[in-house]
């Protein structure tokens, strides 16, 4: 094998190499990028989840509870859970209990509800009308859970519209 | 020649292999983070909507009217706009201790076929007059959005 012949194979090695090195750290790149933008968009995703369960909890509790204690509208200020119903009447909305929710500190409302961020409430009749409203409608945070629920009234069906950001 | 073939058949093996577990990787790694982009509430959402619906009507007292039509303007009046359904309705009349099947009515708003995810709930109700029982009646309330 002549010296000539040996400095040839060497080239073709170190050329082929370099290919290799380049391809190699071409997907490695490539793979780096996809795994950050997967980590950042699951990141993302837990957090809207998150959101979207708190105010499906809360809703739950607005809707289906009367809250602790059972007569807690008659003490606002003592109220240690939210609820809006009758006790033992899911569904049924008491006009006295929602003209307190209404009227309670939005900060209170707000950790009553188990929302980490802010949130935006209101009831509106069938034919679009707001008859209650609470909180804060200006989206803070960049994300945003609008849940909608129905309930009974004064004996006429309503929406309640729970609105978690942050 | 004999050790240039044997050699062929390690790398090809090699080679497939390798790039069956980059297959399998990326089609993980795909699946997972398609996973994370799953809503998980909104099918929970259309369900509890589905079931707040009926609880109202029945509380309402439209429910037991057997009034279909006026049911179908009531749901599409109440149900976000974003949400389409379907109600159906089957009617047992009640004679000498026993149900017998009546008849059965629906009515709903858009296509369920078009969408992936459908939410259900089913009431059970009794239709009385002068505190007879007259009718039992089963409502199926399909909601979907689109």
């Amino acid at each position: 094998m002549s010296l000539r012949e040996k400095r040839l194979r060497g080239q073709a090695y170190s050329i082929d190499f370099a290919a290799a090195v380049l391809v190699f750290v071409l997907a490695f790149a490539f793979f780096l990028s996809f795994w950050q933008n997967s980590i950042l968009s699951a990141n993302a995703a837990i957090g809207r989840n998150r959101l979207g369960q708190a105010a499906l909890a809360a809703s739950d509790a607005l809707v289906l509870t009367s809250g602790y204690p059972e007569n807690w509208e008659a003490n606002a200020s003592a109220a240690q859970s939210i609820g809006l119903a009758y006790p033992g009447l899911p569904h049924s909305l008491s006009a006295a209990k929602l003209s307190n929710f209404t009227g309670i500190d939005y900060e209170k409302n707000r950790a009553l509800l188990g929302l980490e961020g802010g949130f935006y409430f209101y009831v509106e009749s069938a034919d679009g009308g707001r008859i209650y409203e609470a909180g804060n409608s200006t989206v803070s945070g960049g994300r945003a859970v609008s849940i909608a629920r129905i309930a009974v009234l004064d004996g006429k069906k309503v929406r309640l519209r729970l609105v978690a950001h942050g | 020649m004999a050790e240039r073939g044997a050699k062929g058949i390690v790398f090809a093996a090699d080679s497939l292999a390798a790039v069956a577990m980059l297959a399998f990787f990326i089609t993980g790694l795909a699946f997972l983070s398609a996973k994370t982009h799953e809503d998980s509430g909104a099918q929970l959402l259309l369900k509890k909507q589905a079931d707040d619906m009926l609880a109202a009507l029945e509380r309402t007292g439209e429910l037991p009217s057997m009034n279909l039509t006026a049911l179908n303007l009531s749901i599409a009046a109440t149900l976000p706009d974003e949400d389409s359904y379907e109600i159906a309705l089957d009617y047992y009349n009640y004679s000498s201790g026993g149900f017998a099947f009546s008849h059965a009515a629906s009515a709903a708003r858009g296509n369920a076929n078009r969408s992936k995810s459908v939410a259900a709930s089913q009431r059970e109700f009794v239709v009385m007059a002068n505190g007879t029982v007259m009718h039992y009646g089963i409502a199926t309330l399909r909601v979907w959005v689109g």
